[in-house]
């Protein structure tokens, strides 16, 4: 191995954003400046890259800020209970969940077989069948007191 | 010196007592082989949305739009079945499955914690 300087050591910050609404102020705000990144420079390089996406869309970001206070970022898709609320047509999943609660929605399998796709066009998900991921979809929906139907 | 078990796939080089051992991992399944010849059972669940539909929530781009339900016979046939309590416990019934053993460690540790609770 050939020497080199160490590379500066590099942080990662995981956040939620709504598209296009970055604004500097809590949660982004301290969280980066804290790191010694400019807010605002995140806040305009997001909202420029989320700006085909619905407004307001939440979107789990990966903040990977150098030693050097140089940050990269990469948006992932939106959380699968995101999709499900949407897809049931719910404000809020349920409070209680289990035999003595009622569904608070429904979803049906091919609404499922859509949200994975989407799912699996994610960085992470590359090594998991798509089979394996309308099983996650349909485990977070159980949990969220989502019925699934045919 | 053993040594230690440090990743999931169960092949290549292991230190066995001094001696260098090479391991092939066999599943229990390969051993038993099922015959799949029979025909298998006509898909009996009807989706709820039929071909046609849009299936709302889905599309989070602008210039996007909500995609359109196929027909039941466009999509995987596993689809159909990861829903299904019937497939599940069957699964969970036949011994040679790791679901089988996963839902008999998990009904001991119930058991277990039951019997351990201290009862005021």
């Amino acid at each position: 191995m050939s020497k080199k300087a160490p590379a500066a050591a590099a942080s990662l910050l995981r956040l939620v954003v709504p598209a296009g609404k970055a604004t500097p102020s809590p949660p982004i705000g301290p969280a980066l400046g804290q790191r010694g990144v400019k807010s605002m420079d995140f806040c305009k390089q997001f909202n420029d890259r989320t700006k085909n996406v619905d407004l307001g869309t939440p979107l789990p970001v990966i903040i990977t800020v150098k030693g050097d206070r140089t940050f990269t970022f990469v948006t992932k898709s939106p959380p699968t209970s995101f999709f499900l609320k949407r897809a049931a047509g719910i404000e809020k999943g349920a409070t209680n969940i289990g035999k003595d609660h009622p569904f608070v929605g429904k979803v049906n399998l091919k609404q499922i077989y859509e949200i994975a796709k989407i799912k699996q066009a994610d960085e992470g998900m590359g090594h998991l069948s798509l089979k394996g991921i309308c099983s996650g979809v349909v485990g977070s929906a159980r949990s969220m007191g989502i019925e699934v139907v045919a | 010196m053993l040594k230690s078990f440090t990743s999931t796939a169960f092949s290549g080089l292991r230190t066995v007592s001094q001696q260098q051992v090479r391991c092939i991992q066999v599943s229990a399944r390969s051993l038993n082989v099922k015959d799949d010849s029979a025909p298998k059972a006509k898909r009996t669940v009807v989706s709820s949305a039929p071909e046609g539909t849009v299936l709302k929530g889905i599309n989070y781009m602008k210039d996007g739009k909500d995609p359109v339900a196929l027909a039941d016979d466009a999509y995987p046939e596993w689809l159909w079945e990861i829903n299904d309590p019937a497939v599940r416990n069957a699964r969970i019934a036949d011994p040679l499955d790791k679901k089988h053993h996963k839902e008999a460690r998990r009904q001991a540790i119930k058991g277990d914690n039951f019997i351990r609770d201290k009862k005021t």
